[in-house]
């Protein structure tokens, strides 16, 4: 691929999927500084490695698998230390508009999700990942992608429920 | 179709719902409720989940890599010249075997994807603004394209993009009050008007003397007709 050639497509990857990359990382991170230094670390091996990338139609579930990986290799290892429900508490309001008791609510159940439940999600509402996008990103098939999604769901529409039902009344 | 599979498939990922799920929610009374009913719970956890991103965030990106790029120079002269030796003993092989398939990727990707690819990344933002763009701003990025924009007084954004492999004049025109984004795409060319209407957005993309035009906007949002883009631009 020639330099200009390629300068310009990791610009339009970068143009295009910027936002939604910090927003998973800062669901993977749970601190917003490390999250940027998470997607800076992700695009410059995505454009180290820009050649490997065959299928541009893919480009989006490429992306996140090097975010999802590289937060593997980096970052897995520092949570317990660094992350206390406090800390996380602070940094997505930090990051957020949503104030009122119902977004709360939300926040905590998602923040309490197995990761196996809540990385299908995330992957789903933010970047917008078909179901069988989101599993080969996560590494598993389509029809667990399918359970953990539903599980997941159904997990936070309980949250909701209680609230849902003395408006009801 | 029964109630309970309905719910599944819908709550699981209701952008994907096969045509069996879709005629089962037309006829049932229940599942259109609960379609209702979770398409409000989808946009709150979408309002959770996602957060403001600050806006130079591409931009301290693109910097990051150019920043550490590696310098050419900066690498010894031996794997320079080992480099190079390699190189040169891999085309004499590749000569002799048959042609590759040439062209980058994102060429293949069609051009009506490109430019709405394209609009889901600034769109929203660029039809934000209302009042007419500076004459002279406008004029300046235009020249780089070497046109000129001959409905100045209706502009309300203007910046150069990458489109696919090359560059294109991102603007908005106020058509009707109703912000209207038009793409011209010197590099780009087709054979015929190309309508299309998808993920939310209608529009046409057609051929000029030099590259082509996109014409886009919200489904709801009337766009000009074809003969738009002959009357849009001049080349200079």
């Amino acid at each position: 691929m020639r330099q200009k050639s390629k300068q310009l497509e990791y610009e339009r990857l970068v143009l295009v999927y910027s936002d939604e990359l910090l927003r998973y990382a800062l669901w993977l991170c749970r601190d917003k500084n490390m999250a940027e230094d998470l997607v800076q670390e992700t695009c410059m091996r995505a454009w180290k490695s820009l050649d490997k990338l065959r299928d541009t139609s893919s480009s989006k579930a490429w992306l996140m698998t090097i975010l999802r990986n590289e937060h593997a290799r980096q970052y897995v290892r520092y949570r317990p230390d660094m992350v206390d429900l406090d800390l996380d508490m602070l940094s997505l309001r930090d990051t957020d508009n949503d104030t009122s008791p119902d977004a709360f609510a939300l926040k905590q159940a998602l923040n309490e999700l197995a990761d196996e439940y809540k990385e299908p999600l995330l992957l789903q509402v933010i970047a917008g990942l078909s179901c069988e996008e989101i599993a080969s990103v996560c590494g598993i098939t389509k029809s667990a992608t399918m359970t953990r999604l539903f599980r997941a769901k159904q997990k936070l529409r309980d949250v909701l429920r209680p609230e849902e039902d003395q408006v009801g009344k | 179709m029964k109630c309970d599979d309905f719910k599944f498939e819908y709550t699981v990922a209701p952008n994907e719902i096969g045509a069996e799920a879709q005629n089962h929610q037309l006829s049932c009374a229940e599942c259109k409720s609960f379609v209702e009913q979770q398409g409000k719970f989808e946009q709150q956890l979408e309002g959770v989940i996602n957060c403001t991103v600050r806006d130079d965030l591409r931009h301290s990106l693109r910097d990051h890599v150019i920043r550490h790029k590696p310098v050419f120079w900066g690498f010894p002269k031996v794997s320079i010249a080992l480099a190079a030796s390699l190189l040169m003993a891999v085309g004499i092989v590749s000569i002799n075997q048959a042609p590759n398939q040439g062209s980058t990727q994102y060429s293949a990707l069609p051009i009506d994807q490109l430019v709405v690819e394209h609009f889901e990344h600034d769109g929203i933002t660029s039809t934000n603004v209302s009042h007419q763009l500076d004459p002279q701003q406008l004029a300046q990025v235009s020249k780089q394209f070497g046109v000129r924009v001959t409905l100045a007084d209706d502009i309300s954004f203007a910046e150069k993009c990458p489109i696919g492999d090359s560059y294109g004049l991102h603007m908005v025109y106020q058509y009707h009050d109703q912000p209207v984004t038009v793409i011209y795409m010197p590099e780009i060319t087709l054979r015929g008007t190309l309508p299309f209407q998808y993920a939310g957005l209608h529009g046409w993309v057609k051929p000029l003397k030099n590259g082509s035009i996109a014409v886009l906007g919200g489904s709801t949002i009337e766009i000009p007709a074809e003969e738009f883009a002959d009357e849009a631009i001049e080349w200079l």
